[in-house]
């Protein structure tokens, strides 16, 4: 009996036929500030950058990172409710949107989109992944990798931070659990400001629900 | 949809099955089958079992774990392990997971790719029905774990060390925690949700039960509780923050049943009065023993007996010149443990202090004389005593004596040096250092708190620490001020003495560890509430004879 490592016979390359491996050894490694892939987005950031209704008060717009009732048995990462109240027409505030964006804490403690600076992210990310559902109805919802000060093309050059890219992955979600995938091929970056946001529009809704629950669970970059 | 919710989780959850052995035929392996005690992560390929028959690399390192920490005992009831370790080579691509039972042959395999913490560390949170499976089958058994990483398909791999670690039965399950943290709420600058939680054990997380300016708490602040053994009551001293006296000599004792935290039993007094700070229930709830103002105050917390009233009380002479802190009642109600000090540092902690014990008649309401079980000394001082399931031992907290580096005096609080120590209740024998539990000095190890449940020679002990939780919550890379206490609990076998009866302890995993907690206190159950809508108790849950269960997954 060998213990040498084949799965069928073949010597696979890179193999020698005593069975030793020529390795090279291990590649330096990255940056230590550097995230490496994969990684948990909740692991290295937090949703802080809200923009849209009601200036955000937690009347429109509440995060509950415990409100998950039953998610999907395979995440590991964390699972939010979101529970959105849009603001009616023409009351103060009313934005007929509202939206999260993931980013890191500011220095100083900032939050607001534009004021906080990227996290420098290892190359080659192939996607975003994350689970999606609602708790009642269906709607699209607009998620994005990147797009801090920079979602849809809408940069604010007064401010001093944002995502060199935005990817968008509208998808209409309803009630069952969805796994999202956002392609990043070929998208090239290095800080990144926010690697997952979403945002919701009422202002198009014929009729907008009183209240919106968003369930996302498991966000990762791959 | 639930159906359809499982089938879509087994498409990005490939649980196949392992065999757990090596199948080489005539110098070639099978293909490794991963059947009933394997799971293969998302992100993972197919064939990642097949990774692992590779030559053992000769450069570079191998993964180290670094949680869950060797020797820990795990609870069988708690459903959530999170391992992490240093990745290693930093070319490892997939990594194996394997907790076995050596001499059983009983091993599970979990093939994840690294999800990246730190600089270079990694996770995976055991979880659901294979782990499940696990904790049952290696219950009783020394396991161990150990992460191999492995570089490709042709590639090769490295091991780690082996961590051991037990399961075990724990009775735990559904038995009531209240504890002490804070939720942060992100959107418009709201400030954190911050107050006592509770869950039944078991649950993945904890709901908020008494928080400040609602209907279960009108005053800005309840951290100070304490809960009858029976979870039938809760009491804390509710306080506003803005304008109070900074030696926290404010407050006033509430009282409730935990079926309707809205509706106290003891309310609130005027503003300004001062009648509470730290508090003990009698296990059916209907006595509260207050600490404040240099006294020792027993009330009634019984519903239609004299509520609120004042039945008796110590005063400073009558405990030997010492004033009493940190009481607890002991599991039968006929003793109270506390903390004596001559050297008071506020309402809330002190400067010096002994370990006593007082005989109570709760019928007759009637308190004997003080009698010290561990002394003070010149050098040392104790404080935040708790009564072990039997009432035969007591665990507390030492420190010793002294200024801090900024010429202040230590004290009980938030004392980085304290650290976990057991002797027996009648203060005969040697005080015993819990040395696995505490984890060295010098990471605030304080506060414990013995589960009232015993399974076997074993009880839990848990206790709030500043600690690394492993990589997620690196608070040893952290200055002292930006460390974050959390919850943690080691497993007590008297039968080990004088061998350091604890176990390293485990990390609770109900928790947000990025927020702090604290003052975690055992019940025998949640009771449902009857004061809101629905079922009374959090979602997950189940009410069953007045009492919240977790619902099975």
């Amino acid at each position: 009996m060998s213990l040498g490592c084949s799965s069928g016979g073949e010597l696979p390359v890179g193999v020698t036929q005593g069975g030793g491996v020529a390795d090279p050894g291990p590649p330096s490694e990255p940056a230590p500030n550097v995230i490496r892939l994969p990684f948990l987005v909740d692991d290295h950031f937090v949703p802080n950058g809200c923009f849209g209704d009601g200036y955000c008060t937690p009347a429109v717009l509440d995060v509950d990172s415990r409100g998950c009732i039953d998610p999907p048995a395979a995440v590991q990462g964390v699972c939010r409710r979101y529970t959105y109240t849009p603001v009616t027409v023409g009351a103060p505030g009313y934005e007929g949107y509202v939206g999260i964006l993931f980013q890191d804490v500011g220095p100083n403690g900032e939050s607001a989109i534009g004021k906080v600076p990227g996290v420098p992210v290892q190359a080659g990310a192939k996607r975003v992944t994350f689970w999606a559902w609602l708790g009642a109805g269906s709607l699209e919802v607009n998620f994005r990798a990147g797009g801090a000060n920079n979602w849809d093309g809408v940069t604010d050059d007064k401010l001093p931070y944002r995502d060199t890219f935005g990817v968008p992955g509208d998808v209409m979600l309803d009630t069952e659990y969805r796994q999202v995938v956002i392609d990043l091929t070929g998208v090239t970056y290095h800080d990144v400001v926010s690697p997952f946001g979403w945002a919701i529009q009422t202002k198009e809704l014929a009729d907008p629900p009183a209240s919106i629950e968003l369930y996302v669970a498991d966000v990762r970059w791959e | 949809m639930r159906s359809s919710r499982a089938a879509l989780g087994l498409l990005f959850l490939a649980l196949l099955a392992c065999r757990n052995e090596d199948a080489y035929l005539g110098g070639s392996h099978e293909a490794y089958r991963c059947q009933t005690r394997c799971e293969l992560a998302q992100g993972v390929p197919s064939d990642a079992g097949d990774w692992f028959f590779n030559p053992v690399a000769e450069l570079g390192e191998a993964p180290q774990i670094v949680y869950p920490l060797s020797g820990a005992v795990h609870p069988r009831d708690l459903s959530q392990l999170t391992v992490q370790f240093r990745r290693g080579r930093s070319d490892f691509q997939v990594f194996r997971m394997r907790v076995e039972a050596v001499d059983s042959g009983v091993g599970y395999d979990f093939f994840t790719p690294c999800l990246a913490i730190h600089a270079d560390g990694c996770r995976y949170m055991l979880q659901g029905a294979l782990w499940n499976n696990a904790r049952a089958e290696l219950l009783g058994k020394a396991a161990r774990l150990t992460v191999t990483g492995a570089t490709a398909l042709h590639g090769v791999l490295k091991t780690s060390a082996a961590v051991a670690l037990d399961v075990v039965e724990s009775s735990l399950g559904n038995k009531g925690f209240y504890y002490w943290t804070t939720v942060p709420r992100y959107s418009g600058n709201a400030e954190p949700e911050t107050g006592i939680y509770r869950l039944p054990f078991g649950a993945d997380q904890a709901e908020p039960f008494i928080m400040p300016s609602t209907k279960t708490n009108g005053r800005q602040c309840g951290a100070c509780h304490s809960v009858s053994r029976d979870g039938s009551t809760i009491a804390f001293t509710a306080r506003d923050i803005d304008g109070g006296p900074a030696d926290q000599r404010s407050g006033s004792l509430v009282t409730t049943l935990t079926a309707r935290p809205e509706n106290h039993l003891i309310e609130t007094t005027t503003p300004g009065t001062y009648d509470s700070s730290m508090m003990a229930l009698s296990g059916d709830g209907k006595r509260v023993l207050v600490a404040y103002d240099e006294q020792l105050v027993l009330r009634s917390s019984e519903s239609g007996f004299r509520t609120g009233e004042v039945i008796a009380s110590l005063t400073k002479a009558e405990l030997g010149g010492k004033i009493g802190y940190f009481p607890e009642f002991s599991p039968a109600d006929d003793a109270v443990v506390l903390t004596l000090s001559d050297t008071p540092d506020s309402a809330i902690a002190v400067q010096a202090g002994d370990i006593a014990v007082i005989d109570v008649d709760l019928a007759g309401s009637t308190f004997g004389k003080p009698r010290i079980v561990v002394p003070g000394t010149d050098d040392l001082f104790h404080f935040y005593p708790t009564w072990s399931p039997r009432g035969d031992y007591i665990a507390f907290a030492s420190a010793p004596r002294g200024a801090n580096p900024d010429g202040t005096k230590r004290k009980s609080y938030d004392q980085k040096l304290a650290r976990l120590r057991l002797v027996r209740s009648d203060g005969t024998g040697d005080v015993y250092e819990l040395a696995n539990a505490t984890q060295r000095e010098g990471k605030w190890s304080t506060y414990p708190k013995f589960a009232p449940f015993q399974s076997g020679s074993i009880s839990f002990l848990t206790f709030n620490s500043k600690m690394s939780y492993g990589l997620i919550q690196d608070n040893d890379a952290k200055a002292d001020s930006d460390r974050v206490a959390q919850l943690w609990m080691s497993a007590v076998d008297p039968t080990k003495l004088p061998a350091d009866p604890s176990s390293p302890p485990i990390w609770l995993p109900f928790q947000d560890a990025t927020q702090p907690g604290h003052l975690g206190l055992w019940t025998n159950d949640v009771k449902c509430r009857t004061d809101v809508p629905g079922t009374g108790c959090a979602f997950g849950q189940k009410c069953v004879q007045d009492v919240c269960v977790v619902e099975p997954k």
